[in-house]
């Protein structure tokens, strides 16, 4: 069933075609891979998937919603979580604050709720801890719930992030080139976590990745890209061996193997 | 007569502007070259005025020797400003160098008002109140003098940075801080020699600009905003625009004050600003400062 | 609940100290000072200390409520109470109108907009004479009585500032602790990660604005009907940049420090009596070696040299842009 669906989405900047009438559809629960070589417009698909921007072609559809005119902040609290590639975490608060900001979007008491300590905001500030806690705890970085993000080695930090978009209880998480920066190791754990991610929390994962051997290990589904146009989506085994994804890879064929 | 009037006050209006454009120059090399938001520039257009003043009336010197005594003095202070402001707090933020700035213009307002004394000054007349008759015009020497030397400055100022190997240091600096010290350019010392420089011309908008209005403490600050606001509508960072930006915010303060009552001339300067905010925010010339996306 | 109750008491002891000891007026206007400095921290503190936007129409907000509640009181009559919170309200209300056209503009036009707006809004005040007395100035009067309590009594006044205080910080501290001081934190640290998130940036950035006009405005009430005499000369730019310094001199980023700095900024002029004329030169270099040397703050840099000895380890490396907890 699917659950994002992109229509013919087009961006263009000024003059530049960025992504030219891209139809991708993302089935529940899968971990669907987003590949292709340097400029074929993946970071821009990931912004236009979470509102950063806004296509200027095409709509953009999530649990058979039209949300192409949704912002950002609206389309987290219907479920759309994403990680960045530079890892943006709040810099002057704990790891446990920011992981219990992934809720900013799905939190109901209202402001005067809050101020006045209502019941529900109660509950609901006590809610969003347990949930943060237990993302940390998932992700075995629990102890360094106090900590500041920068005295974190650069694996936690990305582990902090992604816990961020689980506590949130989104429903689709973007991964934006998580395994920037990791060595072999940190990779193949990088790997589990997702699939155990997926798993557990049946989370739909779309995911940028350059790392074709990660990419093609933990996806389901994949899409390549090539100078913004859609080349294929399919199977693992069936994106590898058509022709036109090896064309445009070519040089790189060893990364495909 | 009409057309009389409106060429009266589209003299001033340009006269006043080419003040309020120096000073807005200033702003623009220093964000240029440093891209700081300098607060105190207003207060060298403020030294300047009151130099000119003591210069003029107790040491008795003729108007050439002020100006070129109150770029040097200013231009010092500049200098000594880079090193007591600026590099101490080069790697802050936004809001550090501003308040940095913010306090060193208190400093300045106040030590003047120490040696200068509360009272608004009455300046010298280097012309001695001459005007002359040009058909329905009643020219003021002092608006010709502004318009000489600004322009006379905005030619060397287009040497300097197109003719010379200082400029076109100054030029790299300005487009990309970082590169120009990878290839050995000693930035720092660049950061210096621009504060020296637009703080001479600030002290030199105020040595023109005290003739033609009383002088008080405050003249630095309203003056800065109004640059700002030149600055902002010219495009940011652009000299060109500055310069422009300036001359407009002069004509639409003058021909304000004409229509409305002078109570609001400070409005619609800002009135302005805030419209080209709203409606224009890229100024009358393209941005040329690009900000981290 | 908890942390009200302790300052009221503090309030309290300060208050019957007051009038005990019978502190002098000049004593004792002092401290009502320093109570609505620190309010007027308090407003600088949510707009820029948490949200991180760095607007300096603050003596525009302090200046309307001061009015608002001068007018009210003296040419309609009413009463205390209902000026004093019709002069937040109005406040806040303005915050809005400068909050919601300038959502968008980059921190070096948003700091330029709001000192014009602030300008503005003082030559404005100065113009409507027939209201505000323009520059001649207004004189207040209002019925002081209230509950069987004359709060023109400087030690009663003097209680209800601190009380005010009081409950601005109690309310504050709870404040940043939720969803919404979290969210504004947000806001200051990473925009774009915030709104990808979920934080409405724009409904909070203007709730920012306002709830720091508001209570900019409650100072300015507080003020106006202490000194009873209004001018626009009370509320030029100047005021703003005391309150920048006071903020950052006991640090930002945190209550305490914008309290404490209000405190020491408003006491200092009294300790340096005689350099009365060269009391800005003192305080322009007191900011500078601040943001030279402890550009958190006092409180921040004790928090700083606190958690290190704390925490033995390294202290927290503090970021290339002055960022540190």
């Amino acid at each position: 069933m699917s659950l994002l669906t992109l229509q013919g989405v087009g961006k263009t900047f000024g003059g530049v075609v960025a992504v030219d009438n891209a139809s991708i559809v993302v089935e529940a629960g899968t971990i669907h891979g987003l590949i292709g070589p340097n400029g074929s417009g993946k970071s821009t698909t990931l912004n236009l998937i979470s509102g950063i921007y806004r296509p200027t072609k095409g709509r953009v559809f999530f649990k058979g919603q039209d949300i192409t005119d949704l912002p950002p902040h609206r389309r987290a609290a219907i479920g759309l979580g994403r990680t960045f590639q530079n890892i943006r975490l709040f810099p002057t608060m704990t790891v446990l604050e920011n992981v219990m900001l992934g809720r900013a979007g799905h939190e109901q008491a209202s402001i005067f709720g809050i101020a006045f300590g209502s019941r529900r905001s109660h509950q609901e500030a006590k809610d969003t801890r347990s949930r943060g806690m237990e993302a940390l705890t998932f992700l075995g970085i629990g102890r360094h719930a106090d900590s500041l993000p920068q005295n974190l080695p650069y694996g936690h930090r990305r582990l902090v992030e992604i816990a961020r978009v689980i506590a949130s209880g989104a429903d689709v998480v973007l991964l934006d080139e998580p395994a920037a920066g990791m060595n072999t190791g940190e990779k193949q754990e990088l790997a589990v976590t997702i699939q155990r991610m997926n798993e557990r929390y049946r989370t739909t994962v779309i995911l940028v990745e350059h790392d074709m051997r990660l990419l093609m290990s933990v996806s389901t589904r994949v899409s390549v890209l090539n100078f913004g146009r859609l080349i294929v989506t399919g199977g693992v085994a069936e994106v590898q061996a058509h022709p036109e994804v090896i064309r445009a890879y070519l040089g790189e064929s060893e990364a495909l193997a | 007569m009409m057309t009389g009037i409106y060429a009266q006050l589209l003299i001033q209006g340009l006269a006043i502007g080419a003040i309020y454009g120096l000073l807005a120059l200033g702003f623009v090399l220093v964000i240029n070259a440093v891209n700081i938001l300098n607060f105190a520039q207003g207060e060298f257009l403020m030294l300047g005025a009151f130099l000119g003043v003591t210069l003029s009336t107790v040491a008795g010197l003729p108007f050439a020797l002020v100006m070129v005594g109150v770029v040097l003095i200013t231009g010092l202070l500049g200098i000594a400003f880079d090193f007591a402001v600026y590099r101490p707090m080069r790697h802050g933020d936004f809001a550090t160098h501003l308040i940095s700035t913010l306090a060193a213009a208190i400093i300045m307002r106040n030590v003047a008002q120490n040696v200068w004394g509360p009272e608004a000054r009455s300046y010298y007349e280097p012309f001695h109140q001459k005007v002359f008759q040009l058909g329905p015009l009643l020219i003021n020497p002092q608006h010709l003098l502004i318009f000489g030397v600004t322009l006379v400055l905005v030619g060397l100022l287009w040497v300097l940075f197109h003719r010379t190997g200082l400029g076109r240091l100054m030029r790299a600096t300005a487009q990309d801080r970082a590169t120009a010290r990878l290839v050995g350019v000693r930035v720092d010392r660049i950061g210096t020699i621009t504060f020296g420089l637009a703080s001479a011309i600030g002290g030199l908008a105020g040595v023109l600009l005290a003739p033609l209005f009383l002088v008080d403490l405050n003249v630095g600050f309203i003056a800065a905003l109004k640059a700002f606001v030149a600055t902002i509508i010219g495009g940011w960072g652009s000299i060109p625009g500055a310069l422009a930006g300036g001359l407009l915010v002069g004509l639409i303060e003058v021909f304000a004050t004409h229509a409305f009552s002078s109570d609001y001339k400070d409005t619609a300067a800002f009135g302005v600003l805030m419209l080209f905010l709203v409606f224009r925010p890229g100024g009358m010339f393209p941005e040329r400062i690009g900000e981290k996306a | 609940m908890i942390r009200f109750s302790a300052f009221a008491v503090a309030a309290a002891a300060i208050a019957a100290c007051s009038a005990y000891f019978n502190f002098n007026s000049y004593l004792t206007s002092l401290i009502v000072f320093a109570a609505v400095h620190a309010l007027l921290c308090l407003g600088f503190y949510v707009i820029f200390g948490l949200t991180g936007i760095l607007s300096l129409a603050h003596a525009a907000f302090m200046a309307i409520g001061a009015y608002a509640s001068g007018i009210l009181s003296t040419r309609y009559g009413w009463p205390f109470p209902a000026a004093v919170v019709s002069a937040i309200l109005i406040a806040g209300a303005t915050g809005a109108l400068l909050g919601i056209p300038t959502l968008r503009l980059k921190s070096h036009y948003l700091v330029l907009v709001t000192i014009a707006f602030s300008e503005v809004m003082r030559q404005l005040i100065a113009n409507v004479d027939s209201l505000t007395g323009g520059v001649q100035g207004m004189n207040l009067t209002w019925s002081s009585r209230f509950w069987g309590i004359d709060f023109a009594n400087p030690h009663v006044y003097l209680l209800l500032c601190l009380l005010i205080l009081a409950g601005c910080i109690g309310a504050l501290l709870r404040l940043r602790d939720t969803r919404i001081g979290r969210s504004l934190e947000a806001i200051r640290d990473d925009e774009l990660a915030a709104n990808v998130m979920g934080v409405d940036t724009t409904y909070f950035k203007i709730l920012a604005f306002v709830v720091s006009a508001g209570i900019a405005g409650l100072a300015g009430a507080l003020y106006a009907h202490f000194v009873v005499f209004l001018s626009p000369e009370h509320f030029t730019f100047d005021i703003t940049i005391l309150v920048l310094a006071m903020a950052v001199t006991g640090g930002k980023r945190s209550i305490a420090g914008v309290v404490i700095g209000a405190i020491i900024l408003t006491f200092l002029p009294e300790v340096l009596r005689g350099l009365k004329d060269w009391y800005p030169t003192v305080y322009g270099l007191l900011l500078l070696l601040v943001l030279w040397f402890a550009p958190t703050g006092l409180v921040g840099k004790l928090h700083e040299l606190w958690s290190a000895r704390r925490h033995r380890q390294a202290s927290p490396i503090p970021l290339e842009n002055g960022l540190t907890k």
